[in-house]
């Protein structure tokens, strides 16, 4: 546990270095001023298992990140709980590194004791190997990208209890 | 053509297929072909998509490339850094001050620590101890996840305190780092240090007593190898059958070679040998009396160095002696540091060809940069462990398989999966991997 002060924990993920749609570092950039007192900012190029299990009782995590399967452009919200659901319907974002993000959500479930709060933020990607920069679509999507992240930050965060400082 | 059907023992003609190998970095599958008992091809299929990382650096500056680099793998970001410093550093005659380079080792062995924890604990060892996942470990043997989670955090926190963050590493820079920690942020990593060192020992006894499966061959091994200590980001390339190459010179003995089933390229020796590399390929080759005395105090009181070599269930050990190493190394690290008296020597980019090679968690990373007039990478060759190791696998799977191919197909699964495991494939890395088919007739 980290005893972070700020409710919300922000894992901006992608790898921009490769000219592909890394949308979830991009975004941070716009939308910092309007949360910066509110979040505590990772940036990665993928999840670390330690991410979510070490995110402290009460904290909630939002995860902006880039997907596939999702039109191009189209934003779309995904709470770990339907992750975690066995009956849902939500797709399961598939990680190329450690734990597959289902797996990963339980483990944490199983290692804090309750599962962890918050959610994925995700835009359709378009270009998801070497490229030219963002791809037009990506780029047109940006704001509403931006504004439903500050959304979501802004719902999560009612949900979080008061911080426990270590 | 998939399924059973058409012939009355699958042993003897049969396709075996893995859709997607569970528990690896990466995507890849595998496929086996057996005809008339006999396994006439094994295909590791690695289908995550090339990464191009080799074309993306082509113009970048040297300081560019190891940040570029870093991005190849989440889990072994420090080793594409590595070697790649060390190849610009010894092309432009760069000579870093001492602390800086004990610096880079204990990154280095923070990475060791994090990635040995994550695949002994998280991926490798509920195969051994009967469960599906890391999930149905941890709810029944929760002490073992919260230990092995907690010797990932140190390896993650030491990396952070000296590369900025544990994922991606920003701080190193050609000629040194852009910042060093001061003593005391190391110092305060001390007490977690101690704890990671019995923790480290615990994790040796825990799969010291964990049953291998019975499986023996005698590989050709492949590491660096030092006079001065357990080799990491000096040393020579050696092998158990009498290679002896400088560390610069991987390409004079091995190649690489394009295979039909996958984005990865395999590679051999010249002659088209495999050979293996990692943690067991290390402990072999390198002199015991160099591992730190508490690693090599353990490694003896297991009486496992001669199995490791032979038994390729056996790299967990292998693994869990390398925490041992890097847990208590690291600890000496920080006590003997001083910062360095000058964190970032300056350097001059000049034209020619640098070439280096370290040890990933996985095994030797060869890098090589053609560096052009402007000063800017105009070609690069990055050979990670994963495609190295792939014929060796490979050849493993086609020797182990027919022990198994006569057990229910989820059966049978689960034990190839648990042989492939046990070379901690990164599959991120060498597209830079797993379904599995049997092909049945």
């Amino acid at each position: 546990m980290n005893g972070h002060p700020r409710p919300v924990r922000l894992l901006a993920l992608g790898a921009i270095d490769r000219g592909d749609d890394a949308a979830g570092l991009l975004a941070v950039d716009f939308l910092l001023p309007r949360v910066r007192e509110r979040c505590e900012v990772r940036r990665a190029g993928g999840l670390d298992v330690l991410d979510l299990v070490d995110l402290d009782p009460g904290r909630v995590c939002v995860i902006a990140d880039a997907a596939r399967g999702l039109a191009p452009g189209s934003v779309a919200v995904v709470p770990f709980e339907a992750l975690l659901d066995p009956d849902g319907a939500a797709p399961a974002p598939r990680s190329s590194h450690e734990l597959p993000v289902d797996e990963l959500l339980k483990l944490a479930t199983v290692m804090r004791g309750e599962p962890p709060r918050g959610c994925f933020v995700v835009v359709g990607g378009e270009q998801f190997s070497l490229g030219g920069g963002l791809s037009p679509s990506v780029e047109a999507a940006l704001p509403e990208f931006v504004d439903t992240l500050v959304r979501q930050i802004g719902e999560w965060e009612a949900c979080a209890s008061p911080p426990q400082v270590a | 053509m998939h399924g059973t059907a058409t012939v009355p023992d699958p042993r003897l003609d049969a396709d075996f297929d893995v859709a997607a190998i569970t528990r690896v970095e990466g995507e890849g599958g595998l496929h086996l072909r057996v005809r008339d008992g006999v396994v006439e091809e094994a295909h590791l299929e690695i289908f995550e998509a090339p990464r191009y990382f080799e074309r993306i650096v082509v113009g970048r500056t040297p300081d560019e490339v190891l940040d570029i680099v870093a991005r190849i793998c989440g889990i072994c970001p420090v080793a594409y850094q590595m070697s790649a410093v060390h190849a610009f550093e010894d092309l432009f005659g760069v000579v870093v001050d001492p602390s800086v380079r004990a610096l880079r080792r204990l990154l280095y062995l923070g990475e060791w620590i994090q990635s040995h924890a994550l695949h002994v604990y998280l991926l490798h060892a509920p195969d051994y101890l009967g469960y599906a996942n890391a999930i149905e470990l941890a709810v029944d043997r929760r002490e073992l996840v919260e230990q092995g989670l907690a010797l990932k955090r140190t390896g993650n926190e030491l990396m952070t305190v000296i590369g900025g963050r544990a994922i991606h590493p920003l701080t190193v820079r050609v000629g040194g780092f852009s910042r060093v920690p001061r003593h005391a942020e190391l110092l305060a990593l001390r007490p977690q240090l101690e704890t990671a060192v019995r923790q480290a020992r615990s994790t040796l006894d825990l799969v010291a007593g964990l049953a291998a499966p019975t499986f023996e061959r005698e590989p050709r091994l492949l590491a660096l190898r030092s006079p001065a200590e357990y080799a990491i980001n000096e040393g020579r390339i050696v092998s158990n059958d009498g290679l002896d190459l400088d560390q610069r010179a991987w390409e004079d003995a091995f190649e690489e070679h394009q295979v039909a089933w996958s984005h990865a390229l395999q590679a051999r020796s010249r002659a088209g040998a495999a050979y293996l590399l990692g943690p067991a390929a290390r402990l072999t080759l390198n002199d015991p009396a160099l591992l730190h005395p508490v690693a090599r105090e353990a490694l003896e009181r297991s009486g496992l160095a001669d199995a490791i070599r032979r038994n390729p269930f056996l790299s967990i050990a292998a693994r869990a002696i390398e925490l041992i190493h890097a847990s208590a190394e690291a600890l000496d690290v920080v006590d003997a540091y001083r910062p360095p008296a000058e964190r970032l020597v300056s350097w001059r980019a000049r034209p020619g060809v640098g070439a280096w090679s370290t040890e990933a968690p996985r095994g030797l990373l060869f890098h090589r940069y053609e560096v052009g007039e402007d000063g800017r990478v105009a070609k690069a060759r990055i050979v990670p462990p994963t495609s190295q190791n792939q014929v060796s696998i490979e050849t493993d799977l086609a020797l182990f398989a027919p022990r198994v191919l006569d057990l229910p197909h989820a059966e049978a699964t689960r034990r190839l999966e648990q042989l492939v495991r046990a070379y901690d494939p990164c599959i991120s890395c060498a597209t830079h991997f797993l379904d599995i088919r049997i092909e049945r007739r």
